[in-house]
């Protein structure tokens, strides 16, 4: 999928585990792995707020786009 | 007093086992059709089952064993229904299915129409293929709602 979430380099970066930003953003263990990896095929801005607040980053910081190679 | 429809000892439990109870007198009376037919003939006096008796034969295999196996789908649905996710591809085939299965109901009744010329004959043949064009029309329902449920389990 051309976007891409990277939740990983911000956890690293903030020194937090899986089940503390889970926990932070109300969401599951399972929810958060299909998030990490990129299965997601659809983020509420609920969702992406709660991320930028565990996190303290930007939705920028967390989305990329990468454009599919034809 | 409410009417619970799903969970413990609701109205979906009950059509389980009313499904569970049909299949083992329809199957019961399908395995012993010849002389089930045979005591309704002499039961109703009926003046010249000879003619009749192989039509009669056919329409009610036919018709038996595709109601046997509709209800073993339905049975399936209902326990879906109650015990797991109900809008899973699963329940979408079944459903097409049991309208797959009204169409040679509906098909044998009108074929023994000449032999039987009767309004209930063919009001079983209207309303089976209105079943089965209705079923495809909830197989396709129950297909999209499928596709939707996968979307908002994937929307985090």
């Amino acid at each position: 999928m051309p976007i891409v979430v990277n939740i990983d380099v911000m956890m690293a970066k903030r020194k937090l585990s899986a089940t503390e930003v889970a926990e932070g953003i109300g969401i599951t263990l399972a929810n958060l792995s299909v998030l990490k990896n990129n299965k997601a095929k659809a983020v509420r801005f609920s969702t992406l707020e709660a991320l930028c607040k565990v996190l303290d980053c930007q939705p920028a910081d967390l989305l990329e786009y990468i454009p599919e190679k034809d | 007093m409410k009417l619970k429809i799903l969970g413990k000892h609701s109205l979906c439990v009950f059509l389980e086992r009313l499904c569970v109870i049909f299949m083992v007198l329809g199957g019961g009376i399908i395995v012993f059709l010849p002389l089930v037919l045979e005591g309704y003939y002499r039961w109703v006096s009926y003046p010249n089952p000879d003619a009749v008796r192989i039509p009669m034969l056919i329409a009610l295999y036919v018709s038996g064993i595709c109601a046997f196996c509709i209800l073993l789908y339905l049975r399936r649905l209902l326990r879906s229904v109650n015990t797991e996710n109900p809008f899973n591809e699963a329940n979408a085939k079944r459903l097409k299915r049991i309208g797959l299965l009204c169409l040679p109901i509906a098909a044998v009744y009108l074929g023994v129409m000449p032999v039987l010329p009767s309004v209930l004959v063919l009001c079983v043949a209207l309303a089976f293929s209105f079943i089965a064009a209705l079923m495809a029309v909830l197989a396709e329902l129950f297909t999209q709602a499928v596709a939707y449920k996968q979307e908002n389990d994937l929307t985090i």
